[in-house]
C-alpha cells in the first residue's frame, strides 16, 4: 500500500497546477444497481481525453488515504438546532475515518475561516467545530475555494463536503471563478443543501463538474447519515490514473471512463482544466 | 450586514375608499396630526413622534388618505370633492366626507394654512372653534408665510414622518388588518436576513404620507423637498431600506437632473441586483393581491448602469458614480469599458475608502483582461489600504491559483485564516459596499435639520 500510496502523490504534484501536464488523476464511482463493483483492474477502464483513448497507468480502491476537508456554513441561517444537527454530523464522519485519513474544516460566514489545517488529530478538529460559531452573512463561493486551497495543501487525495443552507451574499470571488478553479482541481466536491425556492445553482454545477453529488434535504435532522454515506460513497470510488498522450497540454479537456465489456454506471468528473 | 427592503410591492387596491366610522376618528385623528407637527423638534425622537409612531397602520393608512384632501383644502377651503391617485396606481380614487366632517376639516385646513384670522376662516368661526394649540400653529404658520416660507404645515409634516420612519419599526404584517384597510396603497416590508426573507411587516406608509405633502409644496424645485429626499434617500441607503419603486422614483420625478438622486437611485439598483436581496426577492411568500417589483439583477444592475452615466451627464466629476457605473459595467460584462471608468475613477478616489473599491474593482477587471501582473498589484493596493481585509487576500489567492503559483496561493490564503482569527467580526469594506453609499446621510440629515429650523418663525 505504502509504494502506491506514494507514486500517486507523486502523480498528484503535477496535473493540475503546472503547465505540463505529466499524468491525470480522475475519481471513478462505479455501480451497478446502485452497489459499488468492486475488484476492477487498469484493464477494466477505456479512457477518453478529448476523443483520445489513453493508457490507464494505475488504478486503486479503497487504498489511498483521504483527505477530508469540511466547508461549512456558520452565518445567521445556521443557527440553533440546525448548528447542533451539523456539528453532530461532523462528529459521526470524523468518527467513520481511518488512522491514516486526515481532516481539515473550513467555516464561513461573512468571514472564511480555516478552523483546522488539514492533519490526522481528529481531536483538533472536533475541538475547532465546537468554536464555530454562527454569525453573519454567507460566502459561499470564498468558502468553497479556501476548503478546496486546504484540499490542495497535501498531494492527498482530496474529498470536499459542503453544508450550506442559503444562498452566497457577501463573497468576493465570483462563482465562475470557483468553478473554473474547480477544473482544474482534482478534488471531488459533495455538496448537502436544505431545500428552498432558490436552486443551489453553485454547488450543483461544483458537484457535477468535479464527479461529485449534490443532496438537497427537507430537514437537518439525518445529515449525520449523509455524510457517512457520503464517506462510504467515496471510499468505494477508484482512482484511475493515465499520462495522456495525443492531446493538447492545455486546455479544457472532456473526459469520458467507461468500463470495457461490462455493463454499470460510471461516475467521473466530466473534464480537467490543464495549463494556466 | 442586515437589509431591510421595502419591497417595491403594489397592492391592487379594490375601487371602494375607506368608510367613516361612526365618531369622527378621522378628524380627531388629523387634529392630533397637526398638534404633533406643532410640537414635533425636527430630528427629535419626542413625545410628539412617538404619539404619531403609535398609531396604528390601519389609523395611518386613513391618515394618508385624509392629509391628501387637508392638502387640499389648505389651497381652497371651497373644495368639497376630493379625489387622489396613489402612487404608481392608476385609477383616482375619492375621498368621501360628510357634512360635518367636512366642516370640520375645513376648520383644520385653516390652522394648517395660516389663515384661522382671514376672512373665509373667520366666516367659519374658526377662532372660536379651534382650540389654543390649533390656533397657536395657525399663528406659527402665518408668520413663516409672511417670511416667505409657504407650505411650513407640509414641510415640518414631511420632517415629523420621516423622523418617526427613520426611528421606530413598522407592524408586523397581518392579513386580517390587511383585509380591513381598503383604498389606500399598501406596501409590505420584508426584513431580509442572509438572503432570507425573515419577516413582513407593513411599511412605508409614513414614507408615503411624507412624500405625498411634499408632492403639493410650490414652487416646483423647492431646495429643502430636493434636501429632503437626498437626506432621506442617503439614509435608506445606509440603514439597508430599500423602497425604489416609490421614495426615489418620485424624488427623480421632481428633481430629474439631481446627479445626488440619480446616484443613489443607482446604488439602490445596484443593491437590488444583489444576490441577498435577488434571493429574497426570489423566494418571498407573498399575500395575495401583492406584486413584487424587484427585477432580475441583471435588469436591475442595467438600471443602475443607465442611472450612473445620468448622474455622470450631470455631474462628470462625480467619482463615485463613474466608480460604481465601472462595477457595473464590470458585472455585465463590459470589461474594457469597465476598466477605462475605474482607472478615470481611481485616479480621482478623494480616500481610502474609494481606493479600496476602486483597487478591488479595477484589480478584477485587469484580470478578466488576463493583464495578471497588474491584477496581482491592485488587489496589493487594496491590502495595504486596508490590511486587515480579506477579500483581497482572496482575489490575490484566486489570481495565484490561475496563474499556477501554487505557493503563492497558498500564502495568500493563510493570509485570509490569520485574518479570522486576529478578526473574527472581520473589517472589509467590500461587505458593506452596500450601504456605504449613503455615508453622508448623518451631514444632509443635519443640513435638512438646519434648513427646517432656519423656516421656523
Amino acid at each position: 500500500v505504502r509504494t502506491v500510496v506514494a507514486l500517486l502523490a507523486a502523480l498528484a504534484q503535477a496535473p493540475t497546477f503546472s503547465s505540463r501536464v505529466d499524468a491525470v488523476r480522475v475519481d471513478v464511482l462505479v455501480t451497478n444497481n446502485g452497489k459499488p463493483v468492486t475488484g476492477l483492474t487498469p484493464a477494466d477502464f477505456e479512457i477518453l481525453d478529448n476523443g483520445v483513448a489513453q493508457q490507464v497507468d494505475l488504478v486503486s480502491f479503497d487504498q489511498v488515504p483521504l483527505n477530508v476537508v469540511l466547508a461549512f456554513d456558520m452565518s445567521n441561517s445556521v443557527e440553533g438546532d440546525r448548528r447542533e444537527r451539523l456539528l453532530e454530523g461532523a462528529d459521526k464522519l470524523l468518527s467513520g475515518l481511518r488512522d491514516d485519513d486526515q481532516a481539515g474544516l473550513v467555516t464561513f460566514s461573512h468571514v472564511v475561516n480555516r478552523g483546522a489545517k488539514l492533519t490526522g488529530d481528529l481531536a483538533a478538529v472536533r475541538e475547532a467545530f465546537a468554536r464555530a460559531e454562527g454569525i453573519g452573512d454567507t460566502a459561499l463561493v470564498d468558502g468553497v475555494f479556501a476548503a478546496m486551497m486546504v484540499g490542495e495543501s497535501d498531494v492527498g487525495r482530496s474529498l470536499l463536503i459542503i453544508f450550506s443552507d442559503g444562498v452566497d451574499t457577501s463573497s468576493w470571488l465570483p462563482s465562475a471563478s470557483v468553478l473554473d478553479a474547480a477544473r482544474r482541481s482534482g478534488v471531488v466536491a459533495y455538496a448537502v443543501s436544505v431545500k428552498s425556492r432558490i436552486r443551489p445553482e453553485f454547488l450543483e454545477e461544483l458537484a457535477s463538474l468535479t464527479g461529485g453529488r449534490l443532496f438537497e434535504v427537507e430537514r437537518t435532522q439525518n445529515l449525520d447519515a449523509i455524510f457517512l454515506g457520503v464517506l462510504e460513497e467515496f471510499r468505494h470510488r477508484y482512482l484511475v490514473s493515465y499520462t495522456p498522450r495525443g492531446v493538447s497540454r492545455t486546455g479544457w479537456h472532456q473526459l469520458e471512463v467507461r468500463l470495457k465489456g461490462r455493463r454499470a454506471t460510471v461516475k467521473a468528473r466530466p473534464g480537467y482544466l490543464a495549463g494556466n | 450586514v442586515r437589509l431591510v427592503v421595502a419591497v417595491a410591492v403594489v397592492f391592487l387596491a379594490s375601487s371602494a375608499v375607506a368608510q367613516d366610522d361612526a365618531a369622527d376618528s378621522r378628524t380627531t385623528r388629523v387634529e392630533a396630526w397637526l398638534k404633533a407637527i406643532l410640537h414635533h423638534q425636527p430630528g427629535e425622537s419626542d413625545a410628539a413622534a412617538e404619539r404619531v409612531a403609535r398609531w396604528s397602520y390601519a389609523e395611518l393608512q386613513a391618515l394618508s388618505v385624509d392629509v391628501v384632501a387637508l392638502s387640499m383644502m389648505m389651497r381652497d377651503l371651497r373644495k368639497n370633492m376630493f379625489t387622489f391617485r396613489p402612487q404608481g396606481q392608476r385609477v383616482t380614487q375619492r375621498i368621501p366626507y360628510t357634512s360635518r366632517q367636512l366642516d370640520r376639516m375645513r376648520l383644520l385646513a385653516c390652522a394648517a394654512a395660516g389663515i384661522a384670522k382671514q376672512r373665509d376662516c373667520l366666516l367659519r368661526k374658526s377662532p372660536l372653534l379651534l382650540d389654543a394649540e390649533l390656533l397657536q400653529l395657525n399663528d406659527v404658520v402665518s408668520a413663516a408665510s409672511e417670511r416667505g416660507q409657504p407650505d411650513y404645515v407640509l414641510r415640518r409634516a414631511a420632517m415629523l414622518h420621516a423622523d418617526v420612519a427613520m426611528s421606530s419599526r413598522n407592524e408586523l404584517f397581518d392579513d386580517s388588518t390587511a383585509a380591513a384597510v381598503a383604498g389606500a396603497v399598501q406596501r409590505l416590508t420584508i426584513r431580509v436576513d442572509d438572503g432570507r426573507n425573515t419577516a413582513m411587516y407593513f411599511g412605508a406608509v409614513h414614507w408615503d404620507i411624507a412624500r405625498s405633502l411634499l408632492a403639493v409644496v410650490r414652487p416646483a424645485g423647492d431646495p429643502m423637498v430636493l434636501l429632503w429626499y437626498q437626506a432621506t434617500a442617503a439614509w435608506m441607503q445606509a440603514d439597508g431600506y430599500h423602497e425604489n419603486a416609490d421614495h426615489l422614483t418620485e424624488a427623480l420625478r421632481l428633481f430629474p437632473r439631481d446627479p445626488l438622486l440619480l446616484f443613489l437611485s443607482g446604488c439602490e439598483h445596484e443593491s437590488f441586483a444583489r444576490p441577498a436581496i435577488q434571493a429574497a426577492a426570489r423566494s418571498a411568500d407573498l399575500p395575495p393581491g401583492f406584486k413584487l417589483v424587484v427585477q432580475s439583477d441583471d435588469a436591475e444592475m442595467r438600471q443602475a448602469e443607465t442611472l450612473f452615466r445620468r448622474a455622470l451627464v450631470q455631474q462628470p466629476d462625480h467619482m463615485e458614480a463613474r466608480l460604481r457605473l465601472g462595477r457595473a459595467l464590470l458585472v455585465r460584462g463590459s470589461v474594457r469599458e469597465a476598466a477605462a471608468e475605474l482607472r478615470r475613477a481611481n485616479a480621482a478616489a478623494p480616500d481610502d475608502l474609494m481606493k479600496y473599491y476602486g483597487a478591488m474593482f479595477l484589480g478584477a477587471a485587469e484580470e478578466a483582461l488576463g493583464n495578471f501582473d497588474s491584477a496581482g498589484d491592485l488587489y496589493t493596493r487594496a491590502s495595504d489600504l486596508y490590511p486587515n481585509a480579506q477579500s483581497p487576500h482572496v482575489a490575490l489567492g484566486a489570481l495565484a491559483r490561475r496563474r499556477g503559483d501554487r505557493a503563492a496561493a497558498l500564502s495568500a490564503m493563510e493570509r485570509v485564516y490569520d485574518l479570522a482569527v486576529a478578526y473574527p467580526d472581520g473589517d472589509d469594506p467590500w461587505w458593506t459596499y452596500d450601504v456605504a453609499a449613503g455615508r453622508d446621510q448623518k451631514r444632509l440629515l443635519a443640513e435638512l435639520k438646519q434648513m427646517i429650523l432656519a423656516i421656523q418663525p
